[in-house]
């Protein structure tokens, strides 16, 4: 599953156009958009809203090893002579918040073309009166939050924070429109994360199919397994997976028809098949 | 075009972390000016990046980050049950680096660390420090090389080449040097110090070609290993750790058999011989963070709270691979 989490809907709007998003209707206080694997959910201000979105969505539509989540969001920049742009989309290598000082790191893994940044999260909006606040490259009002709540069930390779610079520092100049042009125009490098993303969180997947795990299930069944051997069946599937790269299907398929009176002959059966996955 | 698993990833050392209070040490210097490509992120210590909570080791392997760090507390630790003392009374190791540039399938860092990006401890001063204090209350025989592979780094950090000159002034300190690089060049240039031991782990080519990715081949190893010994160092060979794979007993044979038709045998320091062994938690760690290598999920034993080979077929490899060594070795100089 991939998810998107924006502050606002005008940020929201261009991935809503681009992939043909649906609202889901009736879920909760927070809007809901979907289109098969990909969910977005609009917050709200802050980085509290942030985050319970955030847990919101992660919870209800489930998450795993393959998931990846992306704040998407509108910025300030410190500096007006450094190396940001306004309508530059900064990938965050560095979160902090600023009312308890706490850093967080995403990994940053992903092949990607885009400038890096930290960025300070604050509870209102930056402006030139408290620069001298200001430790990061960037504010905002929700990356700690959205952070801190996607590391709760995510790793640091699974969670991306990409904030589209806005202002320098001149928030009321900001316009929903000017948002909406400013993420719309991102959207090329994006959709470029999102793909290498995916691709990462693939590669790491895990190392048996729902094929293999149902298979498995029924074996362990079949045959009146404890926990502890249908434990160590699945780690000698893996083995025999890694080893010979081929599917369970075909080598243990004279088993799962198997009608056993007694565990003491489940355990034989069990002996017979760590045999043919350790040597096949 | 779908992209490349390769493309996915940005390179290794993309990234240094670095902590705010080494900024300025002449270590850390000299290493960012090695990359001057890296995108740079203070950090206020590094168990802020290294320690964080479920963190993919296998993920985070195909693009490691440097964290430059301060090693505070205690830097040189008694050696542990599982690692092999040489008959030494004083065994201690210490890691001014941990985690490796070498992927090997069977290595306990996967487990004991919560990442695999690489921690440099620059203030290699204190570790001196605490060594010399030990000195004072008796000899020490010092491992270096545990947590990571010392020399492999050598051009990035030459740790190495101060531990070997730091040891050089003092007589009552033995180190060993581990390693399964090919680097030798990077400390070539030293006169060999007496209480220097290089020590090179060995694995026939069909172990490394599956397990050990990133590592050099036997024949570059062993090349390495003839140059330091006809340099006159002292080079210690290790078989540990022995795989239990297919046709197990042909491959250690053959690779025993080269490795003592390159090196003289009456030259070489001493041999230990070991089969895969890890600590039980370790092993839970790295099945739970879903390591692609099969050798893994091997149906292991646990006795004592590690993990090896069923107690017959680890006798039977160590027994096996130990025949092979006396061809060419005294027994009193065969570690097991």
């Amino acid at each position: 599953m991939l998810y998107l989490v924006t502050a606002l809907y005008n940020e929201a709007k261009p991935f809503i156009d681009h992939y043909q998003l649906k609202k889901v209707p009736h879920t909760s206080k927070f809007q809901v958009f979907r289109h098969d694997d990909m969910v977005l959910v609009v917050s709200g201000s802050g980085a509290f809203q942030s985050a319970v979105a955030t847990t919101y969505v992660l919870t209800r539509f489930g998450h795993d090893e393959t998931s990846n989540i992306l704040n998407i969001g509108i910025a300030g920049a410190v500096q007006k002579e450094g190396p940001y742009q306004e309508g530059d989309p900064v990938l965050c290598h560095k979160i902090v918040h600023h009312d308890n000082g706490r850093a967080y790191y995403p990994d940053i893994l992903a092949e990607h073309r885009m400038k890096e940044g930290s960025v300070e999260t604050f509870a209102y909006p930056v402006g030139e009166a408290v620069r001298s606040d200001v430790s990061a490259d960037l504010v905002d009002m929700e990356g700690a939050g959205f952070y801190e709540a996607a590391s709760s069930f995510l790793s640091p390779h699974q969670i991306y924070c990409v904030k589209i610079v806005s202002d320098f520092l001149e928030p009321s100049a900001v316009s929903p429109q000017k948002v909406t042009r400013l993420v719309a125009r991102t959207l090329s490098e994006l959709e470029d994360l999102i793909e290498v993303a995916r691709g990462i969180t693939a590669i790491h997947r895990d190392v048996l199919t729902e094929e293999d795990h149902r298979l498995l299930k029924q074996l362990a069944g079949n045959l009146k397994l404890s926990q502890t051997l249908s434990h160590q069946l699945t780690q000698l599937a893996k083995q025999y997976r890694l080893r010979t790269g081929k599917p369970l299907t075909g080598l243990l398929d004279d088993y799962t028809e198997l009608v056993i009176e007694s565990k003491h002959e489940g355990k034989i059966c069990f002996e017979q098949i760590k045999e043919r996955l350790l040597h096949t | 075009m779908s992209k490349l698993k390769s493309d996915f990833f940005i390179r290794d050392f993309s990234h240094i972390y670095i902590e705010k209070n080494v900024i300025d040490h002449p270590m850390t210097r000299d290493i960012l000016k090695r990359f001057p490509e890296a995108v740079r992120v203070e950090i206020d210590h590094y168990k802020d990046v290294f320690n964080r909570s479920r963190q993919q080791f296998p993920v985070q392997k195909q693009s490691q980050k440097l964290i430059l760090a301060e090693k505070t507390g205690e830097k040189v630790y008694p050696g542990a049950d599982v690692s092999q003392d040489f008959g030494h009374e004083h065994f201690y190791y210490t890691s001014s680096i941990l985690n490796c540039i070498y992927n090997c399938s069977y290595c306990y860092l996967q487990g004991m660390f919560p990442s695999s990006n690489i921690v440099m401890f620059v203030n290699q001063e204190d570790f001196f420090q605490e060594v010399d204090a030990l000195l004072a209350r008796h000899p020490v025989y010092l491992a270096i090389s545990y947590d990571t592979d010392l020399l492999a780094f050598e051009r990035i950090a030459p740790f190495a080449s101060r531990w070997i000159e730091f040891a050089r002034e003092r007589e009552t300190l033995t180190i060993e040097l581990r390693t399964k690089s090919v680097n030798y060049a990077a400390i070539r240039h030293f006169q060999p110090a007496e209480n220097v031991v290089l020590a090179w782990t060995l694995s026939p080519d069909e172990v490394i070609r599956r397990y050990e990715p990133l590592t050099p081949s036997l024949d570059m190893r062993l090349k390495s290993m003839k140059q330091a010994m006809d340099d006159g160092w002292r080079v210690r060979v290790s078989f540990d750790p022995i795989l239990y794979i297919h046709d197990w007993q042909a491959q250690y044979k053959a690779c025993v058999a080269r490795t003592f038709s390159t090196l003289p045998a009456d030259k070489i320091e001493d041999v230990s011989i070991g089969v895969f062994r890890m600590a039980r938690d370790y092993l839970k760690n790295i099945r739970r963070t879903g390591s692609q290598s099969d050798l893994i999920y091997y149906p292991f034993e646990c006795r004592d709270g590690v993990y090896s080979y069923p107690e017959e077929l680890a006798e039977q490899m160590i027994r096996f691979v130990r025949g092979e060594v006396e061809q060419y070795i005294h027994p009193e100089n065969i570690y097991l």
